[in-house]
Formats: C-alpha cells, sequence, structure tokens
C-alpha cells in the first residue's frame, strides 16, 4: 500500500467534531495534568511554585501556538512527528517519534498512578489508614508503597482490556465529564479566593519558603508537565471537518483555559495552605486543597477525587490510544516493523501494539515504585520526553516556513519577520526561536537536575535509534537519509478530505504560480 | 451564541467579583503579589469583556440594518 492510498483511507475516518468536542477532546488530555503536576512541583519549587507554573506556562504558549499553526497547516493525525517528518526528514522524524512514544509509555504510569493516587483520597474515611503508612522496606529499597503499586497495575491492566476489547469513552461523556471538571475547577477557584485565600500566606511563603536555585530549576521544568498533551490538537484535528476554521479557536481556547487553571491553582494553593501540605499529598493535592476551602470543602474535596481520579484515568487511556495511533503512522512511513499493525482477529484492535506499549509503561510503573517517590521518578521521564518532541516541533516550524511556504496557513504563530528566500516571500517566525529558547532552556534543567531522566530518557532514543537503524538496513533503507515522499499530493488530500476547498484552491494556485516561475506545467 | 460563548461569558463575568474581591482581602495585609495577582483577574477580565463589547456593537449594527 502506498503511502497517498493509506493517507486517504485514514482520512475517511474524519468525523464532524464539533467546536466544543473538538475543544473538550483536548481539554480530557491537558486539563488533567494539573491534578498529578501540582503537588510534585510544590515539593520541590515550595515558596516560588506559582513562578515556576507562570514561567513553564510561557513556554508552553509558544508551543501551543507552533502546534496551532502546524495542526491547522497539515490536520494530520501524528502529531509532532508528523510535523517534524515534513520539516526534517526520516531520521529528525523518528527521534521526534521516539521521545513522543516514551511520553505516552510513562504516560499511561503516570496517569495511572496519579488516578489511584485519588481513589487513595478515601482511604483515611474509610478504612482509617492513609495510603503513605503502607509503604514498606525492602532491603535496600525504601518507602516502597506495594499497595498503591498494586492498586495503580490493576488500573493498567484495567485499560488494556479495555482497548482490546475496543471499548472507548464515547465523546459525550468525554464532553459531559470535561465540562464537569472545568466547572468543578472553577468553582474552586472562585471559592478558594473569595473565601480562603490569604494573601499574607502567599507572600510569607515567597519571602521565607523561596527555593534554591537548583530547586527551583527541577521545579520550573517539572511544570512543563502541566502542560503536555497538545498532541491531542492534531489528533483532533485530523477528524474534525473544516479544522482550518475550528483548530485556531479550539486550540486557542484550550490554551488559554489550561494556562489559568495551571497559574490560579498554585497561586491559590500557597495563599490558602503551607506548601509542605500539599506537597506531603503528592498522590491528591487538588482534593487535598479543594477540601480545606470553607463552605464547600466538605463536597468538594471528595468530589474533587473523585473527579480526579475518573479524569486522570481517561489521560492514561489517551496514552494506551495514541501510543498504538502513532506506532501505525511511524510504521506507515517505515520507520518500525509493520508488525505492529496487526490486529485482533476478533477485536479488530491493535492488540500487539497495545500489549508491546502498555507493556513498557508497566515496566516504567513497577520501576518507579521501587524508588522513594513513584511519580517524581515518572514525572522526570515525562518532562525529558516532551521538551525533546517539543524542541523538534518548534524547528520543524520554522524549517517548514522555508521548505513549504505554498501550504495555506490558516492560522500563524504571530510577530513573523518578512524575508525573500529563493526569489519566495517567506514569514520568519520569530516568537518560534523564543519559544525554542524557554524549551531549550528547560531541557537543559531537565538534563541538570534530574538525575533519572538524565540518563533513562537519553537511553530510551539510543535503543530506540538501534532498533531504527536495524530496521532500516535489513529492508535496505536509508538510516540517515530520508525516503521520497509526494508530500503536495498528499497536502492536496488531506484539504480534500478535510472539505477546506477554498485552502485547496488558494494552495493549487500557489504552486502553479511556482510551476509558472519555473517555466514547468502547472499542476 | 454556542457553548463556547457562554463559557467565555461565564468566566469573564466570574474574573470580575474574584479580581475585586482579591483588592478586598488584601487591603488587610498590603503586598505587591496580592494586588498583582487581583490585578490580573481584573486586567484578564477586562480584556475579554472588549470581546463582549464587540459583539454587541456587531449585533446592533446587524439589527440597524435588517
Amino acid at each position: 500500500m502506498n503511502l497517498a492510498t493509506s493517507a486517504a483511507e485514514k482520512l475517511e475516518l474524519r468525523r464532524d467534531v464539533t467546536v466544543w468536542g473538538s475543544f473538550m477532546w483536548g481539554y480530557a488530555d491537558v486539563g488533567a495534568d494539573i491534578y498529578a503536576a501540582l503537588g510534585l512541583v510544590m515539593a520541590a519549587a515550595q515558596g516560588a511554585t506559582h513562578l515556576a507554573f507562570a514561567l513553564a506556562g510561557l513556554v508552553y504558549i509558544m508551543i501551543g501556538l507552533a502546534y496551532t499553526e502546524l495542526a491547522a497547516t497539515y490536520p494530520v493525525a501524528g502529531g509532532g512527528q508528523y510535523f517534524t517528518l515534513r520539516g526534517l526528514g526520516d531520521f529528525w522524524g523518528f527521534i521526534a517519534g521516539a521521545a513522543l512514544l516514551l511520553d505516552y509509555t510513562i504516560d499511561i504510569a503516570l496517569f495511572a498512578t496519579a488516578s489511584a493516587g485519588y481513589v487513595n483520597f478515601f482511604l483515611p474515611v474509610l478504612f482509617g489508614v492513609d495510603v503513605s503508612q503502607l509503604a514498606v522496606s525492602l532491603g535496600p529499597l525504601h518507602h516502597v508503597n506495594l499497595f498503591w503499586m498494586g492498586e495503580s497495575l490493576l488500573l493498567v491492566l484495567f485499560l488494556i482490556w479495555l482497548n482490546i476489547r475496543g471499548i472507548r469513552e464515547s465523546s459525550l461523556f468525554n464532553e459531559i465529564l470535561g465540562a464537569l471538571d472545568i466547572i468543578t475547577e472553577s468553582t474552586i477557584i472562585v471559592f478558594g479566593f473569595l473565601f480562603a485565600w490569604h494573601p499574607e500566606l502567599l507572600a510569607h511563603q515567597w519571602n521565607t519558603q523561596f527555593p534554591t536555585l537548583r530547586q527551583f530549576m527541577y521545579g520550573s521544568s517539572l511544570a512543563i508537565i502541566s502542560f503536555v498533551g497538545l498532541e491531542s490538537i492534531s489528533q483532533a484535528a485530523q477528524e474534525t471537518k473544516r479544522p482550518a476554521t475550528i483548530v485556531p479557536r479550539t486550540s486557542l481556547t484550550l490554551i488559554f483555559t489550561v494556562l489559568i487553571f495551571a497559574t490560579a491553582f498554585p497561586t491559590m494553593s500557597l495563599g490558602v495552605l503551607p506548601w509542605q501540605d500539599i506537597a506531603r499529598s503528592v498522590g491528591d493535592p487538588v482534593a487535598r486543597l479543594a477540601h480545606s476551602i470553607p463552605l464547600i470543602g466538605v463536597i468538594a474535596g471528595p468530589f474533587a477525587a473523585l473527579l480526579g481520579a475518573t479524569i486522570l484515568l481517561i489521560s492514561a487511556n489517551s496514552g494506551v490510544m495514541s501510543a498504538s495511533r502513532l506506532t501505525y503512522a511511524m510504521s506507515q512511513f517505515q520507520f518500525i516493523s509493520e508488525w505492529f499493525n496487526s490486529v485482533h482477529p476478533r477485536y479488530r484492535t491493535p492488540h500487539r501494539t497495545i500489549l508491546v506499549f502498555t507493556g513498557i509503561g508497566v515496566i516504567q510503573l513497577v520501576l518507579s515504585f521501587l524508588t522513594p517517590n513513584a511519580m517524581d521518578t515518572l514525572s522526570n521521564m515525562y518532562a525529558f520526553g516532551a521538551t525533546t518532541g517539543y524542541i523538534l516541533v518548534l524547528i520543524s516550524l520554522i524549517k517548514l516556513r522555508f521548505s513549504d511556504p505554498f501550504a495555506p496557513r490558516p492560522y500563524k504563530v504571530p510577530l513573523n519577520l518578512k524575508l525573500k528566500h529563493n526569489g519566495q516571500r517567506v514569514q520568519f517566525p520569530l516568537l518560534a526561536v523564543v519559544g525554542l529558547l524557554g524549551v531549550s532552556s528547560i531541557l537543559f534543567e531537565v538534563i541538570l537536575t534530574h538525575a533519572i531522566g538524565r540518563i533513562a530518557g537519553p537511553a530510551w532514543l539510543v535503543l530506540a535509534f538501534a532498533y531504527y537503524a536495524w530496521y532500516r538496513r535489513r529492508h535496505g533503507l536509508p538510516v540517515m537519509g530520508s525516503l521520497p515522499r509526494d508530500w503536495e499530493t498528499q497536502q492536496m488530500q488531506v484539504l480534500e478530505a478535510a472539505e477546506e476547498y477554498a485552502l485547496l484552491e488558494q494552495y493549487r494556485a500557489a504552486l502553479a504560480r511556482r510551476e509558472g516561475r519555473k517555466g514547468g506545467v502547472s499542476p | 451564541m454556542s457553548w463556547r460563548d457562554y463559557y467565555q461569558a461565564s468566566t469573564t463575568l466570574l474574573m470580575f467579583p474574584v479580581g475585586l474581591a482579591i483588592w478586598w482581602r488584601s487591603l488587610a495585609h498590603l503586598t505587591a503579589m496580592s494586588l498583582a495577582v487581583g490585578g490580573l483577574f481584573l486586567a484578564l477580565a477586562t480584556y475579554r469583556a472588549y470581546f463582549f463589547v464587540v459583539y454587541w456593537r456587531r449585533m446592533k449594527g446587524e439589527r440597524q440594518h435588517g
């Protein structure tokens, strides 16, 4: 099957995802992150946690804008891996894919663990025991929480069963849950600021509990995990009709909403509770915070815990689904073996991908529980994979402005410098350069301060590359070079399938002008 | 108006009282940070409220022109 045919077949999957549906698709993925990140970042950045989130948020805006432009221009599932492949070629496309695959496997482990953490919010009420009391020592390993690990593993096994059987949550379920979450988070923030927030406590913690530079670097690099999941923007674009109109609107709203929550929660937390209280509740920080708000706390605490457990489980499930989508795309581009594409004879689901990559997630989960803080260890790896992928996406955005200036861009990252390149006018995205510097500094922080991430992250990429080199050599394909691909034909098919006829005409006209300049035949 | 518009309208309306309440609560212990937090909420609400002004003007214009 050639690439154009497979792309055309995939595009048949398009369905009419509404603006609200598209927004909620993304929100169910990114909106859950704060539930996991708040306690982790608080433990590192202490009295400056809100600053750590704000700085990571600034970088996130630039990454989000880059994803918005690329997803609206190339509305094809595959996300960062696809954009990097188009911009930088096969090798870097594979590296981006491997980094994102690391994130998806960690996503399964981290969010299943976090989901179990919110279930544990009820342990003191139901059984009179706190989950931290159940930790044991196993030889040289201390604070190993086998109970929490068992719960997390059960959740992952449940997800494997769901995905192999092909049972998925409906769009309506996602929309209702997303709406409930937005209402709950907004209520916690409004009530928290109105009735529980003490500005003097925030100022006191800022003045007396400011972290060291190393702690702050660690905290701000962890804060980026509260914004991970931007890939969902491109996943939604693939299945949305008229993505050029819908994607920029939903994407910008998503960026704005997540940013508001991610900066408001730590700011409020530091004015309501000492940072140590939130840091101690690393498994259920939002529920702990909600529980301490007067008037609504009695209900808001358990409700936030229940909602957190559900939305985090959905986020873990998105890791299982995204890993199979990504590996499918990678095998189509001849990066990995087609063996991964096999579907289950009865359930018609990609069972091999689900078992292999969720299995890797299970190994990561078990290993992380052998360290003193499982969530912290998993976040280390998560931050490495995300920042590596985002750097490549930002470079690709800049490169594609030069190498593919003809593709219509319904949305462009603001602040552009007009240049002439090979007789063609191009717009150089200054904000992407700023974003690139921002993400690079976060990756630098990760490598400098994350003891596990700096070793395990690159080791994952090296192992993945060894497999890639073996696979490509075995099939007589270039390892460092790229295969010839007809991007222009595919772009026309993508625009046609998306019913973006005006953009299709614009694209054809631009290509015709180029051919005219060359003295060739217009397409 | 779509669901998205209703959502934006309600969050904008909520930001005004939150910003004002933060300033009000800050009066007892005035710090630059609390003023900034309240100010950010108010600034954001004002910025977003501008879109409602544009919307109402457009609707008014459409009604006037039949």
